[in-house]
């Protein structure tokens, strides 16, 4: 083989190999089109029907994202700051930690479910949540647990809306707690 | 797709070229375009409990033709996907997640606590599903597969093993 075929060869070699290390490693993090891995989610009951959202939910109320807390990648969440502007079901005033199941990772990429997109700070949403056993709330899944609420009106409409679904018998079966 | 073989180098170079078959997946709604398959077989850690709905899963996608296997990880082998198990008040009952290294499936006991067997079983091969790389099925006319996206409590039937069009799917991936 002469001088100038093996340099030739050794620089395609090295081109081809750049391209399949590139093609690993975006193929391995299966990344979406729009740059975000979804978190593929089995519900237990549907989360399009307000009234077993609500009737499943322990805390609903329209909150303000102030901030992220954490990020738990082992846990696939975010732990975020939210101020709650008015309660929908419960008691909670002030400002509480909520978990959400969605988080950027230490490389920047996004992972969150495919029906509720990650909370952004400074955005307002009625939100549907459970209580943790560190006093916490985890946010439900889906997304009508997780609705952006940006005007007066539409805070107002979602609030009449899921007091009204609450008042439904929805015939959810819910586990006891096992903790 | 987990790979680590020559073959992968050379899927990968393709995928470069603008060529691969992941291209063509993800302009289909069917397929997530990534999976927890490395070669032809998936090397889980097993942390669940849930032995019966697992081993059920795993020989119900295991049995159809394609030949791509479920298998234990070992000290030789790299783990491509752990399962375990994880108790929370949420409306979720299990997660498949892809991840850099090995991808994510977790039950939720809170919910499989309460399951019937038969429960435990179908949510186990919807989400087993998705990491043979078979996305959530949104249209009505699909009802009728594991893929489904909506809850049997809300669809009415539920299926625990792959049917006519989940097999498609699966045949379309790995033939």
């Amino acid at each position: 083989m002469s001088k100038r075929i093996l340099v030739s060869t050794l620089i395609a070699a090295a081109v081809l190999g750049a391209g399949g290390a590139y093609a690993i490693t975006a193929n391995d993090r299966g990344q979406s089109a729009a740059g975000a891995e979804p978190i593929h989610m089995s519900y237990a009951f549907d989360p399009t029907d307000k009234a077993k959202m609500i009737d499943f939910a322990e805390e609903a109320f329209m909150g303000r994202v102030v901030g992220k807390v954490k990020t738990i990648e082992d846990d696939a969440s975010t732990l975020w700051t939210v101020e709650v502007i008015d309660t929908v079901k419960g008691a909670k005033t002030g400002k509480v930690q909520v978990k959400q199941q969605a988080y950027v990772d230490s490389d920047g990429l996004l992972h969150e479910s495919e029906d509720q997109p990650i909370l952004q700070t400074g955005k307002e949403y009625l939100l549907l949540t459970t209580k943790l056993n560190d006093g916490n709330l985890l946010l439900l899944g889906g997304s009508t647990a997780a609705v952006s609420a940006d005007t007066a009106t539409k805070k107002n409409a979602l609030k009449k809306e899921y007091q009204d679904a609450e008042k439904l018998d929805s015939g959810l079966k819910k586990p006891a707690r096992s903790n | 797709m987990k790979k680590s073989s020559i073959a992968v180098v050379a899927a990968a170079t393709a995928m470069f070229f603008g060529a691969s078959a992941g291209g063509a997946w993800a302009a289909d709604t069917h397929y997530l375009g990534t999976d927890s398959v490395d070669g032809r077989d998936i090397r889980y850690e097993d942390g669940t409990k849930w032995d019966d709905a697992r081993t059920w899963a795993e020989a119900r996608w295991e049995e159809l033709p394609e030949d791509v296997e479920l298998l234990k990880d070992t000290a030789l082998t790299n783990a491509d996907l752990q399962m375990s198990d994880y108790n929370e008040v949420t409306n979720t009952a299990a997660y498949w997640q892809p991840r850099v290294g090995a991808d994510t499936l977790k039950f939720n006991d809170y919910w499989y606590n309460g399951y019937s067997t038969a429960d435990r079983r179908n949510t186990t091969v919807h989400e087993f599903g998705h990491a043979f790389g078979i996305s959530d099925h949104y249209e009505d006319q699909y009802n009728n597969t594991v893929m489904d996206s909506c809850p049997s409590e809300a669809c009415g039937a539920a299926y625990d093993r792959p049917q006519t069009h989940d097999k498609a799917d699966f045949t379309h991936l790995w033939k």
